[in-house]
């Protein structure tokens, strides 16, 4: 699923993101990546979505060797991805109903199967008495269950969540995560970004990145 | 992906003029004034050419013979005149005919004529060459036996040949200048919309979504407005020909009425498929600034 050796990014400015790093992870595992604010979370899903290429090393995401992709195959693979942004990125002035399908529209799925798979994902994520509702008049749990039914919707065989917690209270940030731990499966992986470390004790993680200043720490575990 | 998102991409090519509306408005109003100057300026052009045509097309000769010259020396006369290359008819214009044409050409002003004892012309024969042989026809014309005089009116074709050509050029210029005016101004509408929509664009180029999928709302709202452009200049020139049709008497009795020279169905379809070209073209230099993320 996600395999690395030796891979690091140094953006263009110098600043080192990420020192070099080995990891693996398999698929159906819950991964979480443990680290301040400005530790390199955020570099980690950049590399994995392709917004970054690798400075040094190799990276594979979903067997894609990420360093020698063109913008139209990296676009291919994240088709294959269900990002939960930290700040949703969901489309202002659109219904919850809108921002699901326009996730999976481009997407080779049959029209009627679409509706299906966006209907199971609001109700999934218990959003469905909000479908047609205006996405800019929801509060910040629900836009955020809007951003992880859209991810669900698109049958990701990776789901990146940036900060799901951010702004949520104790009780609703633990719900979020069992939400995306339970979104695991045996083609699917979950990986979770957070700088919320009394938090994870809460998740069901097969493994744990500690990332500090760039360096990263793996722990396997045995949880799930 | 095209057909299973048709509704979509109409849907959303709307929003995008909605969220520029008033600038959406102004592009509309200077599209369609810049398609009604251009289909005025390529009608005159077209219609001032056929004019030229038709001049050219009766471009004559006049040749004055020796007044004394037998029916059968003239027949001779006439027959080695049209063996020249260029020539494509001959009239034979008597003394009297000649008196009637200036009559009708002088209409009330004819009375001039009366001052006359005799009848002051004199017969003639009236060449219809191609316009561009004319000169080498005159030369010719004037080393055959029995020519008293050629008038050519060398002059005045040349002047004839000279404006068909300024005028073409002036078009071809103009047509040039509005082609740039419609795609800078299409353009930067689906610039703006493209700016406006930037986050949106970002989301779905995260989410994977290929170009062709983000661009084309963006595609058919530029050839949507130069196409509608293009349509409200027609119904304008509509107008305007209708009024000049119905005009009355025309300004030159002597000139073809320019109107028949017009031809409305051929404006239709050019301006239909210009438009749709254009705005295409300018619509694809436009998302040319998307950033390929």
């Amino acid at each position: 699923m996600i395999n690395s050796q030796d891979c690091s990014l140094t953006y263009k400015d110098g600043t080192d993101a990420l020192k070099p790093f080995c990891l693996k992870i398999d698929k159906g595992e819950v991964v979480v990546i443990l680290g301040a604010s400005g530790s390199g979370k955020t570099s980690f899903l950049k590399l994995l979505l392709g917004i970054e290429k690798p400075t040094t090393g190799s990276l594979e995401v979903l067997g894609n060797q990420m360093s020698s992709m063109s913008t139209t195959q990296i676009r291919k693979l994240r088709m294959h991805i269900g990002p939960i942004f930290q700040d949703f990125r969901l489309i202002e002035g659109r219904t919850v109903l809108d921002n699901v399908l326009l996730g999976i529209r481009f997407l080779e799925i049959p029209k009627r199967e679409r509706t299906e798979l966006t209907l199971t994902s609001v109700e999934r994520v218990g959003i469905q008495h909000k479908l047609n509702q205006v996405v800019d008049y929801l509060s910040w749990g629900e836009r955020q269950r809007v951003a992880i039914a859209r991810a669900l919707a698109r049958k990701p065989n990776l789901i990146i969540a940036d900060e799901p917690t951010g702004n949520l209270d104790h009780d609703n940030a633990i719900n979020v995560l069992n939400l995306l731990s339970n979104l695991a499966g045996p083609e699917t992986t979950v990986i979770i970004t957070t700088h919320a470390a009394h938090l994870i004790d809460e998740i069901p993680f097969t493994q744990i990145i500690t990332i500090k200043e760039g360096l990263m720490e793996v722990k396997k575990s045995d949880r799930k | 992906m095209i057909a299973n998102n048709f509704t979509y991409f109409i849907k959303e090519t709307f929003t995008i003029y909605k969220t520029n509306k008033l600038s959406t408005i102004l592009s509309l109003i200077s599209l369609s004034m810049i398609f009604f100057i251009s289909i005025l300026i390529i009608s005159g052009w077209g219609i001032s050419r056929e004019f030229v045509n038709l001049l050219k097309n009766e471009a004559a000769i006049s040749v004055y013979y020796e007044p004394n010259l037998n029916s059968y020396s003239l027949e001779a006369l006439s027959s080695t005149i049209l063996s020249i290359d260029g020539v494509t008819h001959i009239i034979d214009v008597s003394a009297d005919e000649s008196y009637t044409q200036m009559e009708a050409i002088l209409g009330s002003e004819a009375k001039i004529l009366k001052q006359f004892d005799e009848n002051p012309f004199v017969p003639y024969l009236e060449v219809s060459v191609q316009l561009e042989d004319a000169k080498m026809i005159g030369e010719a014309i004037r080393e055959i036996e029995h020519v008293d005089y050629v008038r050519d009116n060398q002059t005045v074709l040349d002047k004839i040949s000279q404006i068909s050509i300024i005028i073409g050029s002036i078009g071809l210029l103009m047509t040039v200048a509005v082609v740039v005016a419609t795609v800078l101004i299409t353009s930067h509408i689906i610039r703006e919309g493209v700016h406006s929509n930037e986050a949106q664009i970002n989301t779905l180029q995260l989410l994977g979504a290929p170009d062709l999928f983000i661009h084309l709302p963006f595609w058919i709202s530029g050839v949507l407005i130069s196409f509608i452009a293009g349509v409200f200049a027609l119904a304008m020139t509509f107008v305007v020909q209708f009024n000049l049709s119905s005009g009355g008497d025309r300004i030159l009795p002597f000139l073809p009425d320019f109107t028949e020279l017009f031809s409305f169905d051929k404006v239709i379809i050019s301006v239909i498929l210009c438009s749709i070209l254009i705005g295409a073209t300018s619509s694809w230099f436009g998302l040319r600034m998307v950033k390929r993320k």
